[in-house]
């Protein structure tokens, strides 16, 4: 059973939502208590399975890391193979979560710390960009001559064709770091 | 073009305009919406904006050249689902911004991109794209045909 569907069981089953802060504890494991003999017209053999007890949050948090993780997540290795997972299904935001919770659970293990950080949603903001010139004209170049350029790298800057290229490496001369090279639009023709 | 701009801007939505192309070079098949980015303050390319991509999807020529050894990475152990299809590759955290073309302001997003790993002798044949996870998630974004003009805005808390 992959990772991920023993998290989702694992939430079904205790009837509880894992919050971001915290994570199911007392993992004592199932209560198991044979009936007395006494009782009647049953087997000793017959048991009682009890889920297993629920703490708080905040209780959660004072607890010890490795109670917390219970049974399912006891190792970074195996929280890991679960972000993979939900990741390889598209679910993104299952992959967020764990990634997430990874960092209270795991805080010193510096892959979940990485995920966590590349996972996070974008913050978008308003900004000043280095203005760059004539890009439109650049893009009407592109519009226009692009058919003769097909599988190429272009670079163009101000609607005037200043570099080409059959990969990107060729053109560094042109678009080197530390040039402006803003106003240099750069594509790859399908 | 930006006939909505002032609309746009006094409400909150929006806070800057660009124009957008129908085609991607060399696609001419295919109506899309391709902006012009920049990446990292370094290259300035195109994208196709895409609400059905799960992530950005980033050429990896142009990641070899914009990635510096210390860049932000998570390469998972598995393969990861791209629009129906499994590609190994790994995901990077970078700054792109978007150009306001009239009265406003740019636009920068620390986003999170994919970038396709290929193996010795392979092409990477497809554009670049702007998805929706990732990028467009957290941003206010309209469009308008009539003047091929794309409205952008950083999502505000409700």
């Amino acid at each position: 059973m992959n990772m991920s569907v023993i998290f989702d069981h694992w939430q079904e089953l205790c009837d509880v939502e894992v919050p971001p802060g915290g994570i199911f504890l007392g993992s004592t494991g199932p209560q198991i208590t044979p009936l007395p003999e006494c009782w009647p017209g049953t087997s000793s053999q017959i048991v009682v399975v009890r889920s297993e007890q629920r703490q708080s949050v905040k209780d959660l948090a004072e607890s010890e890391r490795a109670d917390m993780t219970g049974d399912v997540l006891r190792r970074p290795e195996e929280l890991c193979a679960a972000i993979d997972l939900a990741l390889q299904q598209e679910m993104i935001e299952r992959a967020r979560e764990l990634a997430q919770l990874g960092t209270q659970l795991f805080p010193g293990h510096e892959q979940i710390q990485r995920a966590a950080r590349v996972l996070a949603p974008p913050d978008a903001h308003a900004v000043r960009l280095p203005p760059a010139q004539g890009l439109k004209n650049s893009r009407s170049w592109v519009r226009e001559n692009a058919s003769e350029y097909r599988g190429q790298w272009v670079a163009v800057r101000s609607g005037k064709l200043v570099g080409v290229g059959a990969s990107l490496e060729e053109m560094r001369a042109v678009i080197a770091p530390g040039e402006d090279t803003f106003d240099i639009l750069v594509t790859r023709v399908l | 073009m930006g006939r909505f701009l002032d609309l746009f801007l006094d409400g909150g939505f929006a806070t800057g305009v660009t124009s957008y192309d129908d085609h991607y070079p060399g696609d001419e098949a295919n109506t899309r919406i391709v902006v012009v980015i920049n990446l990292e303050g370094q290259i300035t390319t195109q994208a196709i904006v895409d609400t059905g991509a799960p992530w950005c999807i980033l050429d990896p020529q142009i990641a070899d050249e914009i990635l510096s050894q210390d860049a932000l990475l998570y390469e998972p152990e598995t393969e990861m689902k791209i629009r129906g299809i499994l590609y190994a590759g790994k995901l990077c955290r970078m700054r792109i911004g978007l150009w306001s073309e009239q009265a406003g302001e740019d636009l920068e997003v620390d986003a999170t991109v994919f970038v396709p790993e290929l193996g010795a002798g392979e092409s990477w044949l497809y554009p670049n794209f702007l998805g929706l996870s990732g990028f467009l998630e957290r941003m206010c974004f309209a469009v308008d045909p009539a003047e091929n003009a794309f409205y952008f805005g950083p999502a505000r808390e409700g």
